[in-house]
């Protein structure tokens, strides 16, 4: 397949001189509107380039750059300021011409450069929508397609007919980013523009280029190592206009940047009271270093330093170090903590003090570090001194693609196998709030087998009975109000693995009143759901009441040998059941219990749960869960 | 920043992303190299001719942009299109009402004929203005958007027509006033005056690949253009004889305000064949400007900017 971009032999001059600039200009102006010039030929490509092609003052910005990206690569181009970077682009986006060399392009160009370039601040931002959008190559019937999408990204609509001179800094950008997204490119060319505006927006803007870097071959100039390294398939590194590195290995190609750099050397600052006279630092495999030195380092390897502290004078008692890592961004990223909040209080003896502090294993990402040594008064009002660029540390392994600062490895497990918690929760208010089950609600309950015993006692009208059932499994409905039973039987009627039963649970058998729901009387079936035993429920009238039947849960239970899940939602007398269940022993037989408590509606009940909870715990029950809500 | 979802593909993603698109073969492709010679020109016609569509929709937004802005921050918005060529009739009709200069306009009244030259005159000279400037009026956008730079000279001409027609509305109080003898040949002003404007474009737009990088060439251009003012019949008719009648016919404009003049108000000698030529001409040079442009700008744009 062919290349998107395919760059050959890419060179440019630039003038230093303004004046002899100008004067190249009108040369090659004149040059280049002579129809009898010489063309480039295809042996001129393969020349070097050479000192004797300047003119005074002139130098080579670009020299001999060949690349290709094709769809779907991401070729991240660093370097330092006036390395190349962006005239590179500017001749990429067809703005101006190499001296050397041919860039093939193919399809639609977008380019993320200056997001607001061709806004007129006297214009509302509704007409400059308009006038930027065909600057970028949007015909008219797209604006008007897209017209719409550009204002709900851009969040402007209260603002679209206000003039833009009114519009922030940060206004202007957000639109100007959603006019320039909107068009599908083929190629995508970014300036540092990965992501404008406040926070929300920001994300808003990963995602939308997380959708054009795939659909494109982009080429994306940045700064920021982290955003490299999260974007890019590839790596060109420019130097004074010449690629030092060029290839698929991220990190080597952002190792050869920071190589540019150096770092600078080890620097001490503070009153210099006391000083580090020595420091040694080395790793489980017997690397070592010594102030000012380098020392390499896997991730999750652990490492000791060894300082020694000299006293000017005797007076200073105690002092607290600390060790602090930089990354290259120089950013602390990790704080060797002791004892203290900030570092380890230590009591010196004079003149010279040695300490040693073991690391736990390094967290630190792939990259390169600075350590800082500080030593501070106890109270922090004075510092001693802080040794920075101690030592570098470069650390290898972890996670380099990720860019991020620390990789810990996670103890992860996969939860739906079991029937998690969480899911209930959102499952059951869900179904409280008369939500349709979602596909992914019904699959907490698939590791039911069919045949297996379910128990849903306050059943109501069924909807944690009918995900019971539809697996297979044998269930057992208890439910004493008519109004819910009558629709209970109605559903189930005809399923051979669903027994339903017309009785109230509880610790005995018997018969006793069931109190209604005050609201009753608008809907029997729909207010079904409080009906209690307990008069004292806050929402149920005293003197609307039918007789129903109790039975022993226990003695129910006892029949089987194994249940896989008991659904108890019983308005107030989960408690004796609880506490009777917990006495016959019998929550062991039981997989998954779930119960729905009422603390709020009867507020007795707290003391009795409380206790109930306790049990639990002694017991080590972890398949009861209470208040699943 | 916090990590986000951009992420790279992994083989098998980046597989079906390439299936799914058109294949790079089918894709439109550039070529971009140094770009001299004949190579040059024949790219910058083809891609003239090639985002014609694109281009007249992107200068018909410039023009409706820059239409809508002009007036935005003032009162008198639209009147400040007139005043100038008013401004310039009242200053002439003075001064030759004081006896300080003496100009016979022959049958026509003079402050008719001033204003009508005046017109004319403003036309040619902001329409060359306009055309030397197009550069550096979208210095900003040229360094940072590519985009077909031909719609800036189409929303210039349109710019500069407009302005025309609207000085052009003050002719009406001024033909009440003065009445002149109603023929047929009045019309033909129409097409006179907006070729007056092409002709300044084209002469504006030929120096542009200079003009834009030294400002030498432009300022001695808006000298020339206060001399030229007196170089041009526009507040005199052209003399019979003389030096001064010599130099005169040797300017383009000449023929473009004695004929158009000549056929509102009648009274002086249309110069047909020179005006013809001079159009023709003009054409020309506009096409060779447009062209000449295209292929100069990268080099331009580059100097402007500095990268």
């Amino acid at each position: 397949m062919q290349p998107l971009i395919k760059a050959e032999h890419v060179s440019k001059k630039f003038c230093r001189s303004l004046k002899r600039s100008l004067w190249y200009g009108i040369q090659d102006v004149t040059h280049s509107l002579n129809p009898w010039a010489r063309e480039q030929q295809q042996a001129d490509l393969e020349q070097p380039t050479t000192a004797a092609d300047l003119r005074r003052d002139e130098f080579w910005a670009l020299q001999d750059i060949n690349f290709e990206v094709h769809r779907g690569e991401c070729l991240g181009l660093i370097g330092h300021n006036g390395a190349g970077k962006s005239t590179l682009l500017k001749i990429l986006n067809g703005l101006i011409r190499p001296d050397r060399g041919r860039i093939t392009m193919r399809g639609r160009v977008a380019a993320l450069i200056e997001l607001n370039a061709g806004f007129n601040n006297l214009l509302t931002g509704r007409e400059n929508i308009y006038s930027q959008a065909a600057l970028l190559g949007f015909s008219r019937e797209e604006i008007r397609r897209k017209f719409d999408d550009i204002v709900a990204f851009s969040e402007m609509e209260p603002f679209l007919d206000m003039p833009v001179q009114n519009y922030s800094s940060g206004m202007k950008v957000k639109l100007g980013f959603a006019v320039s997204t909107q068009l599908e490119p083929d190629i995508l060319l970014i300036d540092e523009v990965l992501a404008v505006g406040d926070l929300g927006f920001r994300y808003k803007c990963l995602n939308r280029i997380g959708e054009l870097l795939k659909k494109s071959a982009v080429i994306f100039v940045s700064h920021s190592m982290t955003q490299v390294i999260r974007v890019s398939s590839q790596i060109m590194m420019l130097n004074q206009g010449q690629v030092h590195y060029d290839g698929r290995n991220v990190v080597a190609g952002l190792e050869s940047y920071y190589a540019l750099f150096g770092g600078g050397g080890m620097t001490h600052a503070g009153s210099q009271e006391l000083r580090f006279e020595a420091m040694y630092a080395a790793t489980q495999g017997g690397d070592e270093c010594s102030l000012g030195g380098q020392l390499a380092i896997s991730n999750n390897d652990t490492l000791t330093f060894r300082m020694s502290i000299i006293s000017q004078s005797k007076d200073i008692q105690r002092t607290v170090v600390q060790v602090l890592f930089w990354n290259h961004e120089m950013i602390p990223v990790l704080d060797v903590t002791g004892g203290s909040d900030y570092g380890f209080v230590l009591e010196l003896s004079y003149p010279r003090t040695e300490v040693e502090v073991a690391l736990p294993p390094l967290p630190l990402n792939a990259g390169r570090y600075s350590v800082s040594l500080i030593l501070t008064a106890p109270g922090l009002e004075k510092v001693y001194c802080q040794t920075d660029q101690a030592m570098k540390l470069l650390v290898s392994g972890g996670s380099p693609a990720s860019g991020a600062g620390c990789v810990v490895a996670g103890n992860w497990q996969k939860l739906n196998e079991k029937l998690s918690l969480t899911s209930l929760r959102l499952l059951n208010r869900r179904l409280l709030s008369n939500e349709k089950l979602t596909a992914a609600d019904a699959t907490l309950f698939d590791e039911l087998a069919p045949g297996d015993i379910a128990v849903d006692c306050g059943a109501n009208v069924g909807t944690i009975t009918a995900e019971f059932a539809k697996r297979g499994a044998v269930v057992h409905a208890f439910e004493p109000d008519p109004a819910a039973y009558g629709e209970l039987k109605r559903k189930f009627e005809a399923h051979s693995n669903v027994r339903l039963h017309q009785v109230a649970v509880a610790a005995a058998d018997g018969r006793l009143p069931l109190y209604f729901r005050s609201e009753r009387a608008t809907d029997a079936v729909m207010y079904s759901v409080g009906s209690t035993l307990f008069s004292k429920k806050t929402d149920v009238l005293k003197d609307d009441f039918c007789e129903v039947e109790v039975r022993r849960l226990a003695d129910f239970l006892r029949q089987f040998q194994r249940i896989r899940i008991l659904k108890m939602d019983i308005e107030g007398a989960e408690c004796e059941v609880l506490e009777d269940l917990l006495q016959e022993r019998l929550l062991e037989r039981i997989d998954l219990v779930l119960v729905e408590t009422h603390e709020e509606w009867i507020p007795e009940t707290i003391p009795r749960l409380q206790k109930i909870r306790e049990q639990l715990q002694q017991g080590g029950y972890t398949n009861v869960f209470l208040n699943w809500i | 920043m916090s990590p986000g979802p951009v992420s790279k593909l992994t083989h098998a993603e980046y597989r079906s992303i390439s299936e799914s698109h058109p294949s790079a073969d089918d894709l439109p492709v550039r070529v971009i190299t140094p770009h001299d010679g004949l190579d040059a020109f024949r790219h910058a016609f083809t891609s003239l001719i090639r985002d014609r569509h694109f281009t007249r929709e992107l200068a018909w937004r410039m023009f409706v942009r820059d239409t809508k802005a002009m007036f935005r921050g003032s009162f008198l918005g639209w009147f400040w299109l007139l005043l100038p060529a008013l401004a310039n009739t009242l200053v002439w009709v003075f001064l030759s009402g004081t006896n300080v200069v003496q100009i016979d306009s022959g049958s026509t009244p003079y402050p008719l004929f001033v204003f009508v030259g005046t017109l004319l005159w403003t036309a040619f000279n902001g329409a060359l203005v306009a055309g030397l400037g197009v550069i550096e009026e979208a210095k900003g956008t040229l360094a940072k958007v590519n985009f077909p730079h031909e719609a800036l000279v189409l929303s210039a001409l349109g710019k500069t027509v407009l302005n025309t027609a609207a000085t052009s509305v003050a002719l009406v109080p001024f033909l009440i006033l003065y009445p002149v003898s109603v023929r047929a040949e009045m019309l033909l002003f129409l097409p006179g005056i907006m070729a007056t404007t092409l002709c300044g474009l084209a002469f504006g737009l030929i120096f542009v690949p200079v003009a834009a990088l030294v400002s030498d060439l432009s300022r001695g251009i808006h000298l020339a253009l206060r001399f030229a003012f007196f170089l041009t019949p526009v507040i005199f008719p052209l003399p019979e004889s003389g030096t001064g009648r010599l130099v005169m016919l040797l300017n383009p404009a000449t023929s473009l305000v004695v004929t158009s003049r000549a056929w509102l108000l009648g009274g002086e000698d249309p110069m047909l064949l020179t005006f013809a030529i001079v159009v023709a001409g003009s054409l020309l040079l506009l096409g060779t400007g447009l062209i000449a442009l295209k292929v100069a700008l990268p080099h331009l744009i580059e100097r402007l900017s500095g990268a």
